[in-house]
């Protein structure tokens, strides 16, 4: 078996796996997470051989399966929901924010937002308009005062809509690159902005998106409670914290402005880039 | 509503202030709630001796012009402090 160390804020999860399709899979997935030194592992995933069908079965340290399907969108977002849960299972010093986050001269700004709130496609688009991807998905900002955001650089999870859009942006050579099937896309960020350098910026903007189908961009300034209140709603990992990183957030709603923006498609979204600092 | 109970801050919640109005984080509850500038008011006179009756007159004091509202504005937001278990209400 072969293993692959996926690598968060200084914790590692380890896949182990047969060489072969899995390898290209979880390069794909990981690319960008992949240990580059010895670091203590906190939980062992395995992938199986597949079967006559092509269906491979992903199971714990226990060996419970938790997922048996082919090597498509679903297994991609099963295996992103275990990888990060176990990354952050016992993670005490900092706050984990459901939120993707694009940087702008060497600061971040933060697109905090549940599930289905369109985090993901305002990343993907402005990633595509120059901006530097850091994650669609997951943000660490540790305790140590540094301010630092520390993102987790997954490739664009789009949804089957989404995905279509972004996608289409893509010369024709590039679709190769993309993994989809009928669930959506997983697309490597350096598609759509090559110029890619790790980092962990501090934030300088909060921009909360809520998609709405068929909805025209608005956008407006939100106060740093209400930001404090819309950050605790998408706090992963409160249960490890003391207060659940309340005063950690609050002050962070405090220290920058906050937006809130409705959308319902790329059509007249460029009217958020003067929000970002950028004409 | 029984305007004539005392509202009783609750225990085990985390607050701040951010400008003018507050956010509060309720650990157990694992929920969080914002309160403008108006509710932040309504909930610093939430001391525990204070009724909600007693809160509607002060306000209806302070501000006469919007009387008409202040009454059901007090109400709604003690129930809604009262929901989230930030306030109780106490013969």
């Amino acid at each position: 078996m072969a293993e692959y160390l996926v690598e968060f804020a200084e914790t590692c999860v380890a896949v182990r796996y047969q060489p072969g399709r899995v390898s290209d899979f979880l390069e794909l997935l990981f690319a960008d997470l992949r240990a580059r030194a010895a670091l203590p592992v906190v939980e062992v995933l395995d992938i199986s051989d597949p079967d006559p069908e092509g269906r491979y079965t992903i199971a714990n340290a226990g060996g419970a399966p938790v997922f048996h399907g082919p090597l498509g969108i679903e297994c991609a977002a099963v295996l992103y929901d275990q990888v990060i849960s176990h990354l952050l299972w016992e993670k005490n010093h900092g706050v984990a924010l459901h939120a993707a986050a694009v940087a702008r001269q060497g600061g971040a700004i933060l697109l905090p937002g549940k599930s289905g709130s369109g985090k993901s496609s305002v990343a993907a688009w402005l990633t595509a308009g120059g901006f530097s991807y850091l994650t669609d998905e997951l943000i660490f900002l540790p305790d140590d005062g540094s301010g630092r955001a520390i993102p987790f650089p997954r490739p664009l999870c789009l949804k089957a809509g989404t995905a279509e859009l972004i996608t289409a942006m893509l010369p024709e050579p590039a679709q190769d690159q993309v993994l989809r099937d009928e669930l959506g896309a997983v697309v490597p960020h350096r598609l759509l902005n090559p110029a890619f350098t790790p980092a962990s910026p501090a934030p300088y903007l909060l921009l909360f998106p809520t998609y709405r189908h068929g909805a025209s961009f608005h956008a407006e300034p939100i106060s740093g409670a209400r930001a404090a209140a819309m950050l605790m709603a998408c706090d992963v990992n409160a249960r490890n914290l003391p207060d659940h990183g309340f005063r950690q957030l609050t002050a962070l709603a405090r220290s920058i402005p906050a937006w809130h923006m409705t959308y319902g498609g790329f059509a007249g979204l460029d009217a958020v880039l003067p929000l970002l600092g950028q004409d | 509503m029984d305007t004539t109970k005392r509202v009783v801050p609750a225990p085990g919640y985390l607050l701040e202030r951010i400008d003018q109005e507050v956010v509060v984080y309720h650990p157990t509850r694992t929920t969080s709630l914002y309160l403008n500038e108006t509710g932040a008011l309504i909930w610093e006179m939430c001391d525990g001796a204070r009724t909600t009756a007693d809160i509607i007159g002060i306000l209806t004091e302070l501000y006469p012009e919007s009387r008409q509202e202040i009454g059901a504005q007090v109400e709604a937001m003690i129930m809604r402090l009262e929901e989230n278990k930030i306030v109780e209400l106490q013969a």
